[in-house]
């Protein structure tokens, strides 16, 4: 018994760190329209910048916010130099292949300028582990998990009660609509483009201590974030959320209880089940128009 | 006027040529070098193996050549060619080595499926040392100039495994690992040792590589409340990661890791989360015995760095490329070479080595080690037979 | 390297483009059989083999992104049907090479049905994201299944491998044949873009509203043409295992359907023959250069994006655009 509320309690944290970089990804999709591969990079870059500012003896907790601000900087450079250049072209596929570019240039540009091999990020929580009831959280994660309600919670909020949030989910509501009630639709779509990738690189700042960084550490990051993004419903925040949480506990169920090597095939038959039965996802509308 | 012209300068351009051609075709100094290939992964995720390789064969190259250099005073020279860590890479690199850069041998190797895609294309072709690559099937298949200077997988677990069943004593063991061929036969060779100890083996989780959270397997495993933890796992980054959750978890009685895969590369990011694990290892730059002294230190000052198992494997195997080469008088009659290397020991930093019929070399010694404070310490030598 | 077939021009009158076409293709096996003579050097040819089989590989790509414009970044998934089944079969089943290379062509036409039907009906990114994933599970089950696959070892040691009286293990041969299937794929490919039904992947690529407003089943066309290009990818795979004469999981890895589509898009989506354009810059350029891998990769990937920026045709827009330009008003190349 003790091994399965383990088991659960495992899950929902794991699920708590799939849902920050899943959000960010459908807020992506809902609002941008693209399907950003270039997800599991900004990830990266989150680590990375973390891991620039406590090497150099930075706080961490002052360096995850830090290093959230580099990758909302790189974000926009992006967004205005890259992504609405192709967004509108005539080939509608040109965005997923520019943001699949930009992610494998992101991963050569970090392996040249910080080497292959792994590093790693020192976060004052580093080995705690917190005890209640007999359940080990360690430290870290529970801090990942406190994080991501907050700021997820934080999302949330701004969406329905701001301005800018209002007219974020206008635009991922009827684009059109939005632009002739005045909406300025290409700043939204940025602010969008800049938020999800934000999110990616918070969650990799929050990973970092327990991953160590390496070059290649966002694809699993895209994958899971996909995963989640489609089973949850694309450009529904609360699907991602549910979503993340879902997997997290189901994976860390499939691991203990039925097999370990089969474990990433899980994340796939899920898929592969709502996308025969349930397409839309969980909490996604159905999709009005098809690419 | 213009036929005469036209013939005069189509007669010089034709002397020219001529002239070009002969001494293109004229015999070559007699100083030419020995040209030995290196196919290693200078890109990838082994690339800093490959760059460890190229400074144990500098090294091992330059000390050559200072000595006066092999059959009459040719010196060693080396050509290196990336083989990106795929089997399509080595194919090519390996190619690329004996057509373009006309090398009498090949050496490198450090993935098991790079080496055999390499090895199906030198067999009958040139002579072969693997270095690194640890898996059996690579000697398994018998090819006559192909040569292995480490240990392989089997060799090694059985010389750890001897150590974990007579002097540690766990009375049961989970294992967790990688899943891939090297693991394969380590798991494989732990049940045999295991099982003829009277151990029980309560659990074997094994991962895919992109795995990075291991919560869930160690809380399984924890459950089952073992006494010994055997991880297996090359990979540095996922390695590092594992232990530090192993820590956060609490840690096991006993932890070790599969032997011949811990570096310093490994053990820096984990942050002394992998203090206590012991493992094993064919060589030791802290205490490399008396007949490693001398590599150590020199390597310690030409690059200022000690020296791992990746370059001394890599200098083993140019070494002996050499020292064959000139004992057998010959640089290309392969089968006079390879009966040469089956027929002689040879002095390496770690002691004697002799090669089986299969091609393999049986490591003189064995050490069993520990980490302490971030370190490498020695715990035992074992003398293998 | 050999200049293939150049695509492109066409004018309407039929007779005169097919005599300038047959001349093409006599020049191409001119060429080709120029090159298998001339070099005798292993490494030029078998690596121009292999070029060739990717080639194969990259055009396979291509009738899905240039045809019916989806990007198949699970592509490797048949590659890596043809290069088991190939190995499969002759290692463990004893069969030989055709029979082997047959059965596996078969296996990935029903493998890109049963994925076809679920996964094409919705948006564009939900394909190529589920392609992507399966090429992962596929990976992981060819690790898993040791006793078909050999593990994550893979498979090795094959006898000889030989296409009846061609042994594939001589390198000019292998060229030859590997240059032979790529002609013959084009030419195909060249007759598919001209039927009807190449005229349907056109108008479902570039509207899929107004395909189905005139009476194309959208959904019918992405499965045929997806249908169509997995054999090509299965066929590639096994061309792959001469070369490399071992068969590990990695070629399920999405690096290959990466290196492809860099193929493609350096090439020119739109030219039929512009993923072997590009296959054979991806080639050579690192053989010339000797670039470090992460410099290339950086390179490759800022080519594609700008590219993809200022001519999303590839490189053969910016050569059409360059050739207008400079006055040539004789052939319109718009229509492709």
């Amino acid at each position: 018994m003790e091994l399965l509320v383990q088991t659960l309690v495992n899950g929902l944290v794991l699920g708590a760190g799939y849902a920050v970089v899943a959000v960010g990804l459908t807020l992506i999709f809902g609002i941008v329209g693209i399907a950003n591969f270039a997800h599991g990079a900004f990830f990266a870059m989150g680590g990375y910048a973390c891991y620039l500012l406590t090497s150099r003896g930075l706080n961490y907790f002052a360096a995850v916010p830090l290093a959230v601000l580099i990758v909302v900087i790189i974000g926009a450079v992006t967004e205005w130099i890259v992504i609405r250049r192709t967004l509108y072209g005539d080939s509608h596929h040109g965005s997923l292949i520019v943001t699949f570019a930009l992610g494998q240039a992101a991963v050569a540009g970090l392996i040249l300028i910080f080497g292959p091999d792994p590093l790693p990020v020192t976060s004052p929580l580093g080995q705690g582990t917190m005890r209640f009831l007999g359940i080990f959280v360690t430290s870290q994660r529970a801090f990942i998990f406190v994080c991501s309600v907050l700021v997820l919670g934080a999302l949330g909020l701004w969406l329905r009660l701001s301005i800018k949030g209002q007219q974020v989910v206008a635009v991922a509501q009827n684009a059109r609509g939005a632009l002739y009630s005045g909406i300025d639709v290409p700043w939204i779509r940025a602010l969008a483009f800049v938020l999800g990738v934000a999110a990616a690189g918070l969650a990799g700042a929050l990973l970092a201590p327990i991953s160590t960084i390496y070059p290649t550490m966002g694809y699993s990051a895209l994958i899971v974030g996909f995963t989640v993004v489609i089973l949850g419903g694309m450009g529904s925040i609360p699907g991602a959320m549910l979503g993340a949480l879902l997997i997290g506990v189901a994976n860390a169920l499939f691991e203990t209880y039925v097999s370990v090597s089969w474990t990433p095939a899980l994340g796939w038959a899920l898929v592969i089940a709502t996308l025969l039965f349930r397409p839309q996802g969980l909490l996604g509308q159905v999709q009005q128009h098809r690419h | 006027m213009k036929t005469t012209n036209s013939w005069k300068a189509f007669v010089a351009g034709g002397a020219i040529v001529a002239a070009a051609l002969g001494l293109a075709c004229a015999p070559a100094a007699a100083a030419d070098t020995v040209k030995i290939g290196l196919a290693l992964p200078l890109s990838g995720a082994a690339a800093s193996y490959g760059q460890d390789s190229q400074r144990g064969a500098d090294y091992a190259a330059e000390l050559i050549n200072q000595r006066g250099g092999i059959l009459g005073g040719r010196k060693i020279e080396l050509v290196y060619e990336d083989e990106k860590g795929t089997p399509q890479g080595g194919v090519a690199a390996v190619q690329k080595l004996m057509s373009v850069g006309r090398v009498k041998a090949i050496t490198g190797g450090t993935n098991s499926s790079v080496v055999l895609a390499e090895s199906s294309v030198t067999k009958k072709r040139v002579l072969q040392v693997n270095a690194a690559a640890q898996a059996d099937a690579i000697t398994d298949q018998g090819s006559p100039w192909l040569f292995q200077v480490n240990n392989t997988v089997s060799l090694n677990s059985e010389a750890f495994n001897h150590y974990i069943v007579k002097t540690l004593k766990p009375k049961t063991v989970a294992y967790m690992g990688e899943n891939s061929e090297f693991n394969k036969t380590v798991l494989e060779k732990l049940k045999e040792s295991l099982k003829a100890g009277g151990i029980e083996l309560v659990s074997a989780s094994t991962y895919d590589a992109e795995t990075n959270d291991f919560t869930s397997i160690l809380t399984k495993i924890k459950a089952s409340n073992p006494d010994m933890i055997y991880v297996a796992d090359a990979y540095p980054a996922r390695a590092a990661q594992l232990w530090k959750q192993v820590r956060q978890l609490g840690g096991f009685k006993i932890e070790v890791m599969s032997p011949g895969v811990v570096t310093p590369g490994m053990i820096k990011p984990s942050e002394g989360a992998m203090n206590g694990v012991i493992t094993g290892e064919i060589f030791m730059a802290s205490d490399p015995g008396p007949e490693g002294k001398e590599f150590v230190e020199n390597y310690q000052k030409k690059f200022n760095l000690l020296p791992g198992k990746g370059e001394l494997v890599i200098f083993e195997s140019v070494s002996l490329i050499a020292a064959a080469m000139d004992k057998a008088g010959t640089d290309s009659d392969y089968d006079k070479i390879a009966k040469v290397i089956r027929e002689n020991s040879w002095p390496t930093p770690r002691g004697m080595l002799k090669f089986d019929e299969k091609g393999r070399a049986r490591a003189p010694y064995f050490y069993i080690q520990r980490i302490d404070n971030g370190a490498l310490v020695q715990v035992e030598r074992v003398s293998s037979n | 390297m050999v200049d293939r077939k150049q695509g492109g021009a066409m004018d309407g009158r039929r007779a005169g483009r097919t005599a300038r076409e047959a001349i093409y293709v006599a020049c191409a096996v001119v060429a080709i059989a120029a090159f298998a003579f001339a070099f005798t050097d292993p490494f030029v040819v078998t690596l121009a083999g292999y070029t060739c089989a990717f080639a194969l590989f990259a055009l396979s790509i291509n009738i899905i992104l240039g045809g019916v414009g989806e990007v198949p970044l699970g592509q490797c998934l048949f590659f890596g049907v043809g290069a088991y089944g190939a190995a499969i079969g002759m290692g463990k089943l004893g069969l030989p090479f055709e029979v082997a290379v047959l059965i596996a062509l078969v296996v990935s036409v029903v493998l890109a049905a049963i994925i076809g039907v679920v996964t094409l009906r919705l948006t564009g990114a939900y394909f190529s994201i589920v392609s992507w994933g399966l090429t992962g599970v596929a990976m992981v089950a060819a690790t898993n299944l040791e006793e078909i696959t050999g593990g994550p070892l893979g498979l090795f040691g094959f006898p000889p491998i030989e296409i009846g009286p061609l042994q594939l293990s001589d390198p000019q041969t292998y060229f030859a044949v590997t240059a032979t299937i790529l002609l013959l794929a084009i030419l195909f490919l060249v007759a598919l873009r001209r039927s009807p039904f190449g005229a349907a992947m056109d108008s479902v690529r570039q509207n899929p509203h107004l395909a189905r407003s005139v009476g194309v089943d959208v959904a019918r066309v992405r499965l045929k043409a997806f249908m169509l290009s997995a054999p090509f990818a299965a066929l590639a795979g096994a061309l792959a295992v001469p070369y490399t004469q071992i068969v590990t999981p990695e070629v399920f890895s999405v690096a290959n359907t990466v290196d492809g589509l860099l193929m493609v898009l350096l090439g020119g989506a739109q030219l039929v023959v512009g993923p072997v354009i590009g296959a054979a810059m991806f080639t050579l350029i690192p053989q010339v250069m000797n670039l470090d891998p992460n410099v290339r990769i950086l390179v490759f990937s800022s080519i594609i994006i700008l590219i993809m920026m200022f001519a999303p045709g590839g490189l053969h827009q910016l050569g059409v655009a360059l050739r207008d330009r400079l006055g040539r008003k004789s052939d319109d190349d718009r229509s492709r």
